[in-house]
């Protein structure tokens, strides 16, 4: 009875199965934009998030028998992780209110890269009025409206680390945008004191109650921050986004108040391939309290007008070697700040478990760059400060996904990032930049060590070749090697092992020395004039093409496999991808 | 497939997900099927699927499942609803600002198991700088045990006294132990033992003289009157029974005037990323006491003591690991004697056991005129505040130098937790075995070596 319980309870949680292409168009959007009423704000907290997914989390899991079910399924081999909920055919995440392709598949020029989010240059420089202020939490600053009547949080670099917040806040946010993110604009700004003016309506809150906020509040904040030769001091300027904020967006289920809020949180792509991007710019305060969820009105036509929440990443002053006005320690992104299986670990191996950071826990570093290395660095085993649930589910797919992203960019593309966080010592600068590449290059070995790193296919039929006896005209099959093309792998040292399947069928193989496919003849057309017999059901007309890189010494990587589907009288079509 | 084909084995397809497996269709030759018919194209039937959302399904049997873990988030969303209250109202930040910036006057509680009183609590009240003046501090508190002992005890200091490098502090109490044990005095005492009663009230004053940047001496002088009772006698007012055993001076009361110094050279290199742990370098201390009993008692006869100590403390990382995996070493000789004809009180005589040598051993087990500690612990940490102890204790006690000997340790092992605060330990864990009896639980707080 016992073992059959368990057998149901592996089955029930572990026979999710969808086919892996479509006959129809690929799904590239995700109508989670339509119009709904405004939703309550929700508030943001510093405490419970982190205690909760310490400790409460981390017992709840194992109570639900659905996760406990599909890892000891996937211990005995009979189910896999659960994959991500927003995924097409192609296995990619259709735009959304969360995520915009932009980077990947059509690479951004370098000037948008500068730009980032950013349709303005930053704030008007001639007269800022203070309408609030910020004298608690990780970054001291204040609100201002500029003389275009455009609002920013204004925010400084820890007085002992000049350079070295803002410089990683404005660095992450164009790097998050690239990769597809909704992130506010932020830029660096120099501003005159003298320009400062404060609002007699200006609120500061100490210690949970707001109060009006004087010129000696203000001074507090301003004083100690360093001034440059012409008396202007830096700061980090976040200008409001567009729409009414509601509060912030969670890393595990859905926002009760909003229809188009369905998919579980933890469960979508980007959010569990962000801690891709997240381990690459050292981002482990990726937490619910940095995020915000904004009331956006669009007007797409005239009488069109709708209004929905999008979900932006915030503050991404903890990113890179900075940690709120302070740096990093080694710790940070090593292991959670309190893990009590670690505790235990460490208790019962009795110290003797030692981790390659621990030899060398503390390093001179930049001071404008704060603790930020690849030395330590690995992809599969960093983490955030406290446990995020998204990041937990991530699976070798979302891992690729994340990825990918993060090879996109070229050492240009990093260098003119990096240049808009303004460091002025040149050196400072270049570590960055050489530490971002070592770093990147870390993931993709590991990330595409995992899955086969085949991406971007194209499809397209060849004219018969003078004097072939095919029945059909060949196919070519091309596609990007991104362990080649992120130069991780030599191309000469890379050849591509195929087959294609027609339902249970093999029908042709080779290996091919180059990233593009020339299948030969096939068994059907959709062609009528090609005077060949068809298949009457569109699942007839669908091939399989299943790839395996190969490596010169390496064992074979993970399948790939890749549906191809003939319209009839049209030409063959990209209709899914399938990762192993 | 496999899954999905073990569903429908399992006649489970009511309550899965549903499976939506793949269905080419074999072929038996590369010919295929035969026109016509007219092929029928589905897809112009479909939905634009970007007019579909995603959408997280969950089948009645995921909720079922996932019961267990509904309830427990019941439990969780009690504690998130008084953390959240904490946040919001400001609580959190008001004690984070106490904690962060030292405050006028605070008191902390205390409390210790294993200790001279077993279970124990207290509470004591520190005024700083901030309420007293510069320099100034001050300290009163008080404790109780479940055996019906208390004390009480103050002090005030200035850590710079009129302007000077000196440190100056002005002390006092008065404690009450309901009930001590007495055992043969020797190293080689069994475990029978006597229990007696003690009160004892004292003032003293410290100075602290700093010689340099490692190296400080402090001495001080101090009056104290010891009552010694039996247990019989403890509720008594007057302390002028017999002495429950009668070759042992001390027993009866006893107005002490002592002074002492001690000179440490702390060449221990501490530090680290969070908590202040010690990881290299060598300490000594290096103690010397001289008190007299001034009242003479015809009871007691002339008691008096001179002590003289000397503590070695190495701390060594250990090889091949992260350097704050490392082995603290200590080894402590002291003696004590009585000039002239004089006895020395059993109570100043050097003693072993309890929470900070003999860890396994009830407190004071063993008692003479010297005594030699040895302890090392092998300390890790497990998280940033927190270390893992592995430790040994060997000691013995004697009467003259020449009784040390490597078969007359007394020994004990144990392992324990540290938690590391401030500037130093705050609080610590440990048990400790050894050949004789249970199991010793010791909860303490305060420094360890």
């Amino acid at each position: 009875m016992r073992s059959a319980l368990f057998l149901s309870l592996l089955l029930l949680v572990g026979c999710a199965s969808t086919k892996p292409y479509t006959t129809g168009p690929i799904k590239t959007f995700d109508p989670d934009d339509r119009d709904i009423p405004r939703p309550d704000d929700a508030r943001e907290n510093q405490y419970w998030d982190p205690i909760d997914r310490t400790f409460f989390y981390q017992i709840e899991k194992p109570l639900d028998l659905n996760w406990l079910g599909r890892k000891l399924g996937q211990g005995l081999g009979l189910a896999g992780p659960k994959e991500a909920q927003n995924v097409n055919t192609l296995d990619e995440v259709p735009n959304s209110s969360w995520f915009t392709q932009r980077h990947f598949y059509t690479p951004m020029t370098t000037e948008a890269l500068r730009r980032g989010p950013n349709v303005t240059d930053g704030p008007d420089l001639t007269a800022w009025t203070v309408i609030a202020g910020k004298s608690e939490g990780r970054t001291r600053g204040f609100t201002i409206e500029d003389a275009r009547g455009d609002r920013y949080v204004i925010k400084f670099d820890g007085p002992s680390f000049p350079e070295l917040t803002s410089s990683a806040e404005v660095i992450t946010t164009k790097l998050y945008y690239a990769a597809g993110y909704f992130v506010p604009q932020n830029t660096i700004a120099y501003f005159d004191p003298a320009i400062l003016s404060l609002d007699p309506e200006a609120e500061v809150e100490i210690e949970g109650e707001e109060r009006l906020m004087t010129e000696a509040d203000l001074a507090a904040i301003l004083d100690p921050q360093p001034r440059r030769a012409d008396g202007k001091v830096r700061a980090m300027a976040s200008k409001y986004v567009d729409g009414r904020p509601v509060g912030v967006w969670t890393f595990r289920g859905t926002r009760d108040d909003d229809p188009n809020d369905r998919v579980l949180h933890q469960h979508r792509r980007e959010l569990r391939g962000l801690s891709v991007l997240g381990s690459w710019v050292n981002d482990p305060d990726r937490r619910n309290a940095n995020t915000l969820a904004v009331y956006t009105t669009d007007v797409r036509a005239p009488g069109d007008t709708a209004r929905y929440i999008r979900h932006y990443v915030l503050d991404m002053g903890s990113t890179l070697g900075a940690n709120g006005s302070g740096t990093h320690v080694v710790q940070h992104g090593q292991e959670y700040l309190f893990d009590p299986r670690t505790m235990a670990y460490q208790t019962v191996t009795l110290g003797l478990h030692t981790k390659p950071w621990e030899f060398q826990p503390l390093v001179a570093f930049y001071p404008s760059v704060g603790y930020f290395t690849a030395k330590y660095f690995e992809p599969e085993d960093w983490v955030m400060v406290h446990p995020n649930p998204a990041y937990e589910y991530r699976t070798d797919r979302d891992g690729f996904w994340g990825a990918k992203r993060v090879m996109a960019f070229s050492e240009a593309d990093i260098r003119a990032i990096v240049a808009e966080g303004q460091l002025t010592d040149p050196d400072a600068e270049e570590y960055v930049v050489q530490t971002l590449l070592a770093r990147q290059e870390k993931i993709g070995r590991y990330w595409f060590g995992r899955v086969n790193p085949l991406d971007r296919f194209a499809v397209d039929a060849r004219p018969l070749a003078s004097g072939s006896t095919g029945t059909s005209r060949p196919l070519r099959l091309s596609f990007d090697d991104l362990a080649v093309t992120g130069g991780l792998e030599a191309a000469e040292a890379s050849r591509y092992r195929w087959a294609v399947y027609y339902g249970g069928a093999r029908l042709a193989e080779g290996t091919a020395e180059k990233p593009a496919l020339d299948l030969p003849a096939l068994p059907f057309s959709a062609d009528p004039e090609a005077g060949v017999r068809h298949a009457n059901r569109e699942a007839d007309r669908v091939l399989r093409v299943e790839i395996v890189t190969l490596r010169d010494g390496r064992e074979p990587s993970p399948k790939t496999n890749v549906y191809l589907y003939f319209p009839l009288g049209g030409d063959p079509r990209l209709v899914g991808i399938e990762r192993e | 497939m496999r899954p999905a084909l073990l569903c429908a084995l399992a006649g489970l397809a009511v309550l899965a997900a549903p499976a939506r497996a793949q269905t080419l269709t074999p072929v038996d030759s590369v010919a295929g099927p035969v026109l016509p018919p007219e092929p029928q194209d589905e897809a112009n039937h479909a939905p634009d699927p970007n007019r579909v959302p995603y959408e997280t399904e969950t089948s009645l049997g995921e909720h079922v499942l996932a019961l267990p873990a509904s309830l427990w988030s019941g439990v969780a969303y009690v504690f998130r609803s008084a953390v959240l209250y904490a946040e919001y109202s400001g609580t959190i930040a008001r004690a984070e600002r106490l904690l962060q910036e030292t405050p006028s006057v605070y008191a902390l509680p205390t409390a210790s198991i294993g200790g001279r009183q077993g279970l124990t609590g207290g509470l004591t009240v520190f005024a700083t700088e901030r309420f007293l003046g510069p320099g100034w501090s001050a300290r009163l508190g008080g404790s109780y045990s479940a055996d019906g002992s208390y004390s009480a005890f103050g002090r005030v200091a200035d850590r710079s006294a009129l302007g000077s490098p000196l440190g100056l502090a002005l002390g006092g109490g008065y404690y009450r132990d309901a009930e001590e044990s007495f055992y043969d005095i020797g190293n080689d005492s069994d475990e029978e033992r006597l229990d007696y009663a003690s009160r004892w009230g004292l003032v003293g004053l410290t100075v602290e003289l700093p010689l340099g940047e490692r190296v400080r001496l402090i001495t001080d002088g101090e009056f104290k009157h010891y009552e010694v009772l039996s247990v019989d006698q403890e509720d008594r007012s007057s302390p002028d029974g017999e002495s429950p055993v009668a070759d042992v001076p001390g027993f009866g009361g006893a107005d002490f005037l002592s002074a002492g110094a001690l000179l440490t050279l702390d060449f221990s290199e501490a530090g680290g990323l969070y908590a202040p742990r010690t990881y290299q370098g060598t300490a000594l201390l290096l103690g010397l006491r001289y008190g007299t009993d001034i009242s003479t008692s015809p009871a007691t006869g002339a008691l008096s003591y001179l002590r003289t100590s000397a503590e070695l403390r190495q701390f060594v990382p250990v090889p091949l690991l992260p350097f704050d995996r490392r082995l603290a070493l200590r080894a402590r000789l002291e003696r004590t004697n009585a000039p002239g004809d004089d006895d020395v009180p059993f109570y100043e005589l050097s003693t072993l056991g309890g929470p900070e040598d003999l860890r396994g051993y009830r407190y004071d087990r063993f008692r003479e005129q010297g005594s030699l500690l040895l302890t090392a612990e092998y300390r890790y940490p497990i998280f940033n505040t927190f270390d893992a102890v592995l430790f040994a204790d060997a000691g013995q006690v004697f009467d003259d130098l020449d009784e040390i000997a490597f078969d007359r340790f007394h020994t004990d092992f144990g392992g324990g937790l540290r938690l590391y605060g401030g500037e130093a330990v705050a609080a610590r864990l440990e048990v400790a075995f050894t050949p004789e009896g249970s199991p010793r639980v010791i909860a303490a707080v305060g420094a360890t070596f």
